[in-house]
């Protein structure tokens, strides 16, 4: 009998060990990795000053830069702050004024994506005001901000070739991760109902090559002191997981803390912020006291890779 | 749903005062490899992944050859092999399964299941439903007049939305008959 058993079992493994098409196939190169930091201070604009997230936007650069490495990096910073200098860059042989104001950003998005390729890795990081999925940005005179759609700045993206993750560091921009047509956000849409009637809705899925990852669901952001510097307690876990050292502003040689297994991913990223963020994450069974700050990643069926090690 | 997971627990706790001829507990746990092929276009034609599943039933009855149960089961999937920059999530399962077997022979039966499942997407709260159905044959081990436990080698279909999976799995099901003649 056990002859019989283990005949048809054999047979099933050994299809199953031949059938495991990554053994196989051979695996894309990466290429080079753009990445457009936005930051915003708001000092002279009608909305509260926030101190961490200029520091934010400048470490997440030479953090990405050493991970990339300087060959293989185009970082463009936009920078608002009183009285600072504004730069101009040129990419793909378009001027982009280095402001964050709507146009040059949509500027910038559009400039890009006439020079990635498929194997490319872009980076957009947001650190200031959202609310409800907006973002606040600079306005192109006055003091009076520009609230900007995440959906929009998403559509914009979805022209450019290559791997995208977008980063918000900004109050309730969980609003502003795109719906998944399989599978529903827990933290915005927690309801059994709602899971099984998206099972039968006729909404097809494609593979998304666009990823968001935010500070928080549908809650606050913060910013906190950390040994004397601010910043955003969402980036300073960000950039913990990336392997910056925030107090000596270097990068560490090591693989970052955030890899498993030589691969850096966006659900590693996640899951090192929400193990190591100063400030608590929802629980499902027990709230917790004091102000909480969850993190939020966009569903789906695939995490990505960002960096190999 | 709330009302339908209450139900099943309710019968689940009262059923074992109702412990009559051929009424059985289960439990059965199983290791498979689990091949996701994609509904989207994707860089490969299927994602190879592997995982455990764990099955409990306090609604069993077994007849003749034919044998019924309702099981509670928790599956877990593991993160697929990366290939190029992308991997599947890995995930947790639970949900409920019908079964029925029919004895084929003395030692061999074959056993077919159907059963719904809500997955959890590990780490990014995130979830989803799906159906889950089963064909398999069980091979008897050993057994005396209370317990009974079977190899057995199912071939699972696991229907999400976006993929279909394909799960082989070899496992052991213990039965236990509260009364000596259940059998």
């Amino acid at each position: 009998m056990m002859k019989n058993a283990f005949l048809p079992l054999a047979i099933i493994l050994l299809s199953l060990l031949l059938f495991s098409c990554e053994l196989f196939m051979e695996e894309p190169q990466a290429g080079k990795v753009y990445a457009i930091l936005v930051a915003l201070d708001y000092d002279g604009l009608n909305q509260n000053t926030l101190a961490g997230t200029l520091p934010d936007a400048k470490e997440q650069n030479k953090a990405f830069t050493a991970l990339a490495g300087d060959e293989k990096y185009e970082g463009y910073l936009f920078i608002q702050e009183k009285g600072g200098i504004v730069d101009t860059k040129t990419i793909n042989s378009t001027p982009i004024e280095l402001y964050p104001t709507v146009k040059n950003i949509e500027d910038a998005i559009s400039a890009l994506s006439g020079t990635t390729t498929a194997d490319d890795l872009i980076l957009f990081t947001f650190s200031g005001h959202a609310k409800g999925g907006n973002i606040a940005l600079a306005p192109k005179s006055g003091s009076v901000i520009e609230t900007y759609e995440v959906s929009r700045l998403l559509d914009l993206f979805s022209s450019v070739k290559g791997r995208k993750l977008i980063i918000l560091d900004a109050c309730e921009t969980g609003y502003g991760v795109p719906s998944d047509p399989a599978s529903s956000s827990t933290l915005l849409e927690n309801s059994i109902s709602t899971w099984y009637s998206k099972y039968f809705n006729g909404e097809r899925s494609v593979k998304s090559d666009l990823f968001v990852l935010t500070s928080s669901a549908n809650t606050d952001s913060y910013e906190d002191i950390f040994n004397g510097k601010r910043h955003g307690v969402f980036t300073y876990a960000l950039l913990k997981a990336l392997g910056w050292n925030v107090d000596t502003g270097t990068m560490s040689t090591a693989i970052p803390p955030a890899a498993k297994r030589g691969r850096l991913t966006v659900d590693g990223l996640l899951s090192y912020i929400k193990a190591h963020q100063t400030l608590k994450t929802k629980k499902s069974l027990f709230k917790p006291f004091g102000d909480i700050q969850h993190p939020m990643v966009s569903g789906g069926a695939l995490d990505m890779t960002l960096f190999t090690f | 749903m709330k009302r339908v997971a209450f139900i099943i627990a309710l019968l689940c706790v009262l059923s074992p005062l109702a412990a009559h001829e051929g009424y059985y507990y289960t439990l059965s746990l199983s290791i498979f490899p689990y091949l996701s092929i994609p509904h989207y276009a994707d860089d490969i034609p299927m994602r190879t992944a592997g995982g455990g599943e764990a099955s409990i039933g306090a609604l069993g009855f077994r007849k003749s050859h034919y044998d019924f149960s309702l099981e509670l089961r928790y599956r877990g999937t593991t993160a697929s092999i990366p290939h190029g920059f992308y991997r599947a999530r890995g995930f947790d399962s639970l949900g409920s399964d019908l079964r029925f077997a029919y004895q084929l022979k003395e030692q061999i039966a074959l056993f077919a299941t159907v059963g719904t499942e809500i997955n959890f997407y590990r780490g990014v709260d995130s979830a989803f439903a799906s159906f889950s159905t089963a064909l398999g044959a069980e091979f008897l081990l050993v057994e005396n007049s209370f317990h009974r436990l079977s190899l057995t080698v199912p071939i699972t279909l696991h229907l999400r939305k976006e993929i279909t999976a394909i799960q082989t799995a070899v496992g052991l099901r213990y039965q236990y008959f509260s009364t000596r003649d259940g059998r």
